[in-house]
């Protein structure tokens, strides 16, 4: 890790310690490779940055400016108050709301992006920036949502921890998502809270995410200041990993992912601790990784085996440039604790991840092969499953944002490879093969390659069933993007610029890239609207239907066995606490039950197989397509489906004698069918 | 300094016995305010204070690490109390007064006369007379603003409905079932409401005004002579439009009998 011919002229301890880490040359910047001629190849790669040298550690910035910051978060507040307007004017039907919450969210970003990205700013002002616009977009979130989860996900992971609450103990199996129980670290510190304090699950949730987001953001900058020696950097780092898709909303969701990526960054951040802790230190640091792990492998199986695939890379880039020395016991030690831990655990809890997430690969993989070859797999860019298509300016805001995401990259890439020591990218001529491969910051080049997973994802994200990998790859590939582009801008805006017209286009592109994250995952569909909507999660999540599961629990009981649509599902298992029918459950779908036109044979066989006691029958179905794709869970039923169903179908049941009609709010209809179910 | 201790011990067990779920009167949001740091930093503070010793100083990355490791400890702490059978209030309440004579053991035994309030000197947040009527302003922004979404969610009622049902009175009685009314209309309503039993009219309610959100719930004695296939059945007509029968809700003979 060490760099001898690093001419160190620095002021602080930490500059020497960054400069010692990235092998940094300060004031060397420009340099390029002798000899080049003035052709265009020439400009390319000065362009690209190979053969410039543009470590530079931060400026001495001898006090803070608090005024900055306390302007920027009552900014924020502001901001928080004005989408909050906006989301209200949704539920009104206003044509504003939209524009106007993303305007608001534009507000609370820009004012602290063109801060942090001037080089005269103290580490600390940079850390309470970074913060406020970190909390602000969350509080984002929670405007979204003030009074109840409207997230599909968030209702699988509810239901876990209602089960947690009324049986007191883990892992009681969960028919929405059966591998959710097998996984429950978000539940166990939300139910905790909870459950000593008194309050909702779902205000539990709210701060627990809170926590969590500011842990994730905290060790990120931390993470990101130890691999570039840079303050400035790691803080933009951190701003360009918010373009992310899934920051804003997704990641903060009440779902496992949201609580494993803040597990996944204080793994890496220890492990960094251990690199640099003396000798005594290691073990108790040691310890407290293997905890951390633990607690990582008992939240989430993809982001556990993402942080093993992480540290296995570090390490083998360390073995492959300084031999196995470089290497080191420790790091040795965790890469191998990452990979054995969750395989401990997912053995231990029968190894539920084949199933569940075999098939989504599968399918993602058929997708993007048929996508390579031209065929028919191929999303319809903006436009939703219902055919809503996104307003021509979010498009143009989707399309610059990937478009400055891929400039940044082609900017930072070499310029990052320079940073992180690699030879070629300094334009330094190999002269024997272990000098190609001899680079001094192993960590930087490994967030360099990451870059490779954003085209890969932005592939998956063009198919059909790919599109759910494509958006999951993100969080992990913009663990690189958020740092090559930082470095990149750093080359754009260099130390004594202080061109605020600079600082502000730079500002002006970083809120471009978020607003195009956020609106490539969210799109149009980012506030509850005034009118109900088929199948479109937040949008159909409402009074009405909270009701009737409500009525369920409390003249039926808990634990009878519904079928439903994917919906009212969601409804009936959490403020109902019934069981549903699920496909992924018994591969019976009971959806067929529902929109069949008679109720033959067949579907009498599904009732009985599935015991089911109750059907919910939601006559809102027929008012439209479903917005996601889906009424029920895209097996036989939805594919039988290319219309809305039929009224006649889903009131057949009303003439069948062992059927009675027990509940009717002109839109639900709850049938008693347990004279069919074999049971009686 | 050791009264510093003692205070400070004494209040958080104060904090957790009462809060622990034994007392129900103090405001959840209080109890909640007061359990986040005991859960969401003490127990990783005092871990790395206690794998770490030497490391004196609360720094950005040490407040990071203690909420990192809390977070592990937490999920930790809930596998054990999984195994124990203890997953619930009582056994969180107990986990964390453990944390916190942990602080006790830590701060008495091993602190060397460090009492606990001076790991966080008032000068590591950066706190001034502006910085906290900052945070003041923010806080009434943010939570006028939550309010205010609060608000427009709890009005956003996109339908006007009724609810009607009907259901075995319970599971040991096949005479008598319960009708229900619910209004919904976000406006008073007046309905008529009529049984019949093997479609001959058993009793009728004529006129009955719910307002909004009220109920209206009757049991009915079911005569014991319905036939296999036959039904009772309730018929709601709204007075808005009197003519049309507005709601109906029915039980067959299987489910009354077997109930």
């Amino acid at each position: 890790m060490s760099n001898g011919n690093a001419r160190l002229t620095h002021q602080s301890a930490d500059q020497q310690f960054a400069s010692s880490i990235v092998g940094a040359t300060p004031g060397s910047r420009g340099r390029t490779i002798r000899n080049s001629r003035s052709s265009i190849w020439t400009i390319i790669l000065r362009v690209l940055g190979v053969a410039t040298i543009d470590q530079r550690a931060d400026p001495l910035v001898k006090s803070s400016r608090p005024i900055w910051s306390q302007a920027i978060a009552i900014n924020a507040a502001v901001a928080v108050v004005l989408s909050a307007f906006a989301a209200n004017a949704s539920r009104n039907g206003h044509e504003w709301a939209v524009p106007g919450f993303y305007l608001s969210i534009a507000l609370l970003f820009f004012p602290a992006v063109a801060r942090l990205v001037l080089p005269d700013v103290s580490r600390s002002e940079r850390i309470a920036n970074l913060t406020i616009a970190a909390l602000g977009l969350f509080m984002l979130r929670v405007i979204r949502e003030p009074q109840f989860f409207t997230g599909f996900d968030e209702y699988l992971h509810w239901t876990t921890a209602q089960n947690i609450v009324e049986r007191g103990h883990l892992f009681t199996p969960n028919i929405l998502l059966p591998i959710g129980p097998s996984f429950p670290g978000l539940e166990v510190v939300v139910t905790a809270i909870a459950q000593l304090s008194g309050v909702s699950i779902f205000a539990s949730a709210m701060v627990c995410l809170a926590v969590a987001r500011a842990l994730f953001v905290g060790a990120l900058f931390l993470i990101y200041e130890r691999v570039t020696g840079s303050a400035r950097v790691a803080a933009l780092a951190c701003v360009f990993y918010m373009s992310c898709s899934t920051f804003v909303f997704f990641d903060t969701s009440f779902s496992y992912e949201s609580f494993a990526l803040p597990l996944m960054t204080l793994v890496l951040l220890l492990d960094l601790q251990t690199r640099a802790a003396a000798r005594r230190a290691l073990g108790p640091l040691f310890l407290a990784l293997l905890i951390a792990l633990q607690a990582l492998s008992m939240t989430h199986h993809v982001t556990a085996y993402a942080l093993a695939g992480i540290l296995l890379g570090y390490a083998g880039l360390e073995l492959v440039s300084g031999g196995p020395k470089a290497v080191g016991l420790p790091l040795a030690l965790a890469a191998a604790s990452a990979i054995l831990i969750p395989v401990a655990w997912s053995q231990a809890m029968g190894n539920p991840g084949t199933a569940y997430l075999g098939p989504v690969f599968e399918n993602a993989l058929r997708d993007v092969s048929q996508f390579l070859q031209f065929g028919s797999s191929t999303r319809k860019m903006f436009t939703s499953d219902d055919g809503t298509v996104a307003p021509l300016w979010q498009r143009l805001t989707t399309i610059a944002s990937v478009a400055l995401t891929c400039l940044g990259l082609a900017f930072g890439f070499f310029r990052s490879l320079s940073w992180a020591g690699v030879p070629f990218a300094r334009g330094l001529a190999p002269k024997t093969w272990s000098s190609i491969l001899a680079w001094t910051n192993s960590r930087l080049v490994l967030l360099t390659l990451l870059t490779l997973l954003y085209p890969v994802s932005i592939i998956f994200r063009f198919t059909r069933s790919g599109w759910e990998i494509g958006n999951r790859i993100g969080p992990f590939a913009f663990l690189g993007v958020g740092v090559v582009i930082a470095i990149g801008v750093t080359t754009f805006l260099p130390q004594g610029t202080r061109s605020v017209w600079r600082a502000s286009g730079i500002a002006v592109a970083a809120t471009v890239m978020l607003l195009g994250g956020i609106i490539s995952s969210e799109g149009p569909r980012i506030l509850v609207p005034a009118q109900y909507q088929v199948s479109a999660d937040a949008a159909s999540i409402e009074p009405m239907g909270i009701n009737a599961a409500l009525w369920t629990k409390e003249w039926l009981g808990a634990g009878n066995h519904f079928a439903a649509d994917r919906i009212n599902r969601l409804l009936l298992s959490t403020f109902g606490r019934q069981l549903v029918s699920t496909t992924l459950q018994h591969g019976y779908d009971a959806g067929k039950v529902l929109v069949a036109n008679k109720l033959d044979a067949e579907e009498r066989d599904v009732i009985q197989k599935l015991s089911i006691d109750y059907l919910f029958v939601d006559l809102r179905l027929t008012t439209g397509m479903p917005v996601v794709g889906a009424y029920f869970d895209g097996a036989a039923a939805d594919q039988m489906l290319t219309a809305p169903p039929q009224a006649n179908a889903l009131l057949k049941f009303n003439a069948i004698d062992a059927v009675s009609r027990v509940f009717d709010n002109g839109s639900a209809i709850v049938y008693d069918v347990r004279g069919l179910n074999g049971r009686k | 300094m050791a009264e510093n201790r003692a205070t400070f011990v004494a209040v958080a067990c104060g904090l957790v016995l009462w809060m622990g779920c034994w007392t129900e009167w103090i405001p959840s949001i209080v109890r909640l305010l007061a359990i986040m740091p005991l859960v969401l930093f003490l127990p990783g503070f005092l871990l790395l204070r206690a794998l770490l010793p030497k490391k004196k100083e609360v720094d950005f990355e040490c407040v990071i690490l203690s909420i990192g490791m809390s977070v592990a400890s937490t999920i930790a702490f809930g596998l054990v109390l999984h195994s124990l059978n203890a997953m619930n209030s009582a056994g969180w309440g107990v986990a964390v007064t453990l944390v916190v004579l942990a602080a006790l053991w830590r701060s008495t035994f091993l602190g060397r006369g460090q009492n606990f309030g001076s790991f966080f000197p008032r000068s590591a947040f950066g706190l001034n007379g502006a910085s906290i009527v900052c945070c003041g302003i923010v806080a009434i922004l943010v939570t006028g603003g939550i309010a205010l979404a609060s608000y427009g969610s709890a009005n956003h009622r996109q339908f006007a409905y009724t609810e009607l049902w009907m259901v075995p009175f319970d599971s040991h009685s096949n005479e008598r079932v319960t009708i229900g009314v619910r209004n919904k209309e976000q406006k008073q309503s007046s309905y008529d409401l009529e049984v019949l039993v093997n479609d001959k009219l058993l009793v009728r309610w004529p006129a009955f005004d719910l307002s909004e959100d009220e109920e209206w719930i009757k049991q009915l004695p079911i005569p014991m002579d319905v036939d296999l296939g036959q039904r009772v059945e309730a018929r709601l007509y709204n007075h808005d439009a009197p003519l049309r029968l507005y709601r109906r809700v029915w039980l067959s003979r299987t489910n009354i009998m077997d109930r």
